[in-house]
């Protein structure tokens, strides 16, 4: 409901993942006895679930770096899961280049589990502090049947030296490495089996900024090197904007608005956009600072999730759902006022 | 106020706070988290303390409010709040001194608070056990403080628990309870960090208003240099237990490679800069446990010369209320 059909003429840029009208539902958690009760009628009461993904459309077309922005419960990082299978949709469906993953034999998920590959946001917490590096580092290998030891050895060498590791820290525990040592190392994992498509969560967010620039420089030289294709999920807009090609804005699981880097401040973007904008720095206008909060994904407001805090808000905003309208051949927008 | 409190009377000399050559310990003082630090904060004030994780900025804070954790001690220096000693002081008046005369707030607003007890009962034990009011009078003064801090509905919100809060209206409460009995000095260490950045935005905000409406002196502890900006008259950069250089809010004019180096590894602002790559600072900042004779960013510095490594170098004025902690500045 929230996207225009995809767009036509495009066919040489056959998107790489597609989400078509996905929703993603939870449960909260209602104590035992409620959940005895569902067991018993043996099917999930969507009535009182809670929806992080609430139906979007999006591309990640091959080669881009497409950036995720949204704050905590935005559903950004349910939609980064859905997109590599670590969530299943409840309803629409996510393609792998051109294939509904549902459709999937175990086989052909093992291989696009290879070619997709998940960047979690806390290193330390993302690594198995039994294994070393190499052990880590090996594991995707040993599981795809993939190479001899010596090969492996090999592999793990060259993947640590790709990353700015030394190769004698291999037979190192995760405990052993700083936390952006950690991240190059989970980063080297994700590559391993030189993937196609990297979805990072907030790679940077848990690092110094010292450090942290020295993980996106990593990031963009790796997937120029490597003609990765990548989704970077984060809340923070300055760092979105400096790595990716496109920008998709969620909020209140909803997309707010898919843009070109290139159009940043060019167009009339959407008030949350503009909000998120001036809260980089404290040096913005008051006018410009969002009031209230977020919604509460139990309870969404009426029509369309920003309306309690949006200075533009009209009676249309808090009666009718958005929808997402293409304003320009390459930015589609969800608002009333700009459609 | 306590009429037998001694602060409760004006002290002679403008200065809020002055810290001498702090320095803050662990093991016995085999390894210093802060190695001898001064700087100073003048009432109404609102400075910013920027650093690292490990740099020691949160140390600092602690040992101002007398809240070191279990193993850390203060070693040298002194720290002096309006022209007292605080050394001097014993464990009643010290706990005196807190919530009349500093308040803080802490990064994770939800450890903050006691999960137990409703929000009102929180800010209302403030004005029952320090003011001795009557516990009517303290739920009234209490709703009064929460409208203040722009929670929407006072009323409904003293009722409930702190865990039906979300992330930036209980870092409201937090700043509330800091501000309940209008001290001086507000410390807040990393407010913001754990907060989506529109939200952060209002907490800024609202610690900027409170402080210019009730003439209070802030301590701004943040890794995030930006939010600085608006916000800071005076910011101070610390690495590695010393502070390298003193400079202004925004940043505008940086003297010190760290900082220089920290500002250059930053993402631009998308309306300043196009995209392209970061310069980030090579390297990792020293372990606490490190000891060298020289400058300690020297390692990572791209200005380094011979002196570097065997002297520390001294805190210089480059002008007034510029300091500067480097070799080679001024050129």
């Amino acid at each position: 409901m929230n996207a225009p059909a995809p767009p036509k003429g495009l066919a040489g840029e056959a998107p790489i993942l597609a989400l078509r009208s996905v929703r993603k539902y939870f449960m909260p958690s209602q104590g035992l006895a409620s959940e005895i009760a569902s067991l018993w009628r043996k099917k999930r009461d969507v009535a009182g679930s809670v929806q992080a993904v609430k139906g979007l459309d999006l591309e990640v077309k091959p080669g881009e770096i497409l950036g995720l922005v949204g704050e905590s419960g935005s559903g950004k990082s349910t939609l980064g899961r859905l997109m590599c299978r670590l969530h299943e949709p409840d309803q629409g469906q996510v393609l792998y280049e051109g294939r509904d993953l549902a459709l999937f034999s175990k086989a052909e998920l093992k291989g696009f589990r290879a070619k997709v590959q998940f960047m979690f946001q806390d290193p330390a917490s993302s690594l198995n502090p039994r294994l070393t590096a190499r052990s880590a580092l090996t594991e995707g290998l040993t599981i795809h049947k993939l190479g001899t030891r010596a090969e492996k050895n090999l592999k793990v060498n060259l993947l640590m030296e790709e990353v700015g590791l030394s190769a004698d820290l291999a037979s190192r525990y995760p405990h052993q490495f700083s936390g952006g040592q950690r991240q190059r190392l989970c980063l080297a994992r994700a590559l391993s089996l030189d993937p196609k498509l990297l979805i990072a969560d907030e790679p940077a967010s848990a690092l110094d900024v010292s450090i942290q620039a020295q993980i996106i420089n990593l990031l963009l030289s790796l997937k120029e090197r490597r003609g990765l294709t990548m989704v970077l999920i984060s809340h923070d807009l300055a760092l979105v904007c400096l790595m990716a090609d496109r920008l998709a804005v969620m909020y209140g699981g909803l997309l707010m608005e898919v843009f070109p880097r290139s159009l940043l401040g060019k167009v009339d973007h959407h008030p949350y956009v503009k909000a998120l904008w001036a809260s980089i720095d404290s040096t913005s206008k008051s006018d410009l600072i969002l009031e209230g909060e977020p919604p509460d994904p139990q309870n969404p407001p009426p029509g369309c999730p920003f309306n309690p805090r949006c200075p533009e808000a009209e009676d249309i905003c808090r009666e009718r759902e958005i929808r997402m309208i293409r304003l320009e051949p390459d930015r589609s927008c969800a608002c009333h006022r700009r459609a | 106020m306590p009429e037998n409190d001694p602060l409760s009377r004006p002290a002679p000399r403008d200065v809020l706070v002055k810290v001498k050559n702090l320095s803050v310990g662990f093991a016995r003082g085999e390894i210093l988290a802060v190695k001898g630090i001064d700087f100073e904060l003048l009432p109404g004030e609102v400075v910013g303390l920027v650093g690292e994780s490990g740099s020691g900025k949160s140390m600092t804070a602690l040992s101002l409010m007398g809240l070191l954790p279990h193993g850390a001690t203060q070693g040298s220096g002194s720290i002096f709040f309006k022209g007292r000693d605080l050394a001097g002081l014993g464990k009643k008046e010290r706990r005196e001194l807190c919530g009349d005369h500093m308040g803080m707030v802490f990064q994770e607003p939800l450890t903050a608070l006691n999960p137990v007890l409703t929000i009102g009962e929180q800010v209302s034990e403030i004005f029952r056990l320090r003011r001795g009011m009557r516990k009517a009078q303290a739920n009234k003064a209490a709703l009064a403080l929460l409208g203040q801090v722009g929670l929407p509905n006072p009323a409904e919100a003293a009722k409930s628990y702190p865990h039906r809060f979300s992330g930036g209206m209980r870092q409201r409460v937090v700043i509330a309870m800091a501000l309940a009995l209008d001290p001086e000095l507000v410390i807040a260490d990393e407010p913001t960090t754990a907060l989506d950045p529109t939200i952060a935005a209002q907490i800024v905000w609202l610690l900027r208003d409170m402080a210019e409406r009730r003439q209070t002196g802030v301590l701004f502890i943040t890794h995030n240099l930006r939010i600085l900006a608006g916000l800071a008259q005076r910011v101070l950069v610390m690495y590695a237990g010393i502070l390298v250089e003193q400079t202004m809010g925004d940043f505008s004019d940086p003297l010190h490679p760290y900082t220089m180096g920290l500002l250059k590894a930053l993402p631009p602002n998308p309306s300043e800069g196009q995209a392209g790559k970061l310069t980030p600072i090579p390297g990792q900042p020293p372990s606490p446990s490190d000891r060298f004779p020289g400058c300690p960013f020297q390692p990572r510095c791209p200005e380094t010369i011979d002196l570097c490594q065997n002297a520390l170098p001294p805190m210089a004025q480059v002008s007034p209320g510029r300091l500067v902690r480097c070799h080679r500045r001024p050129r």
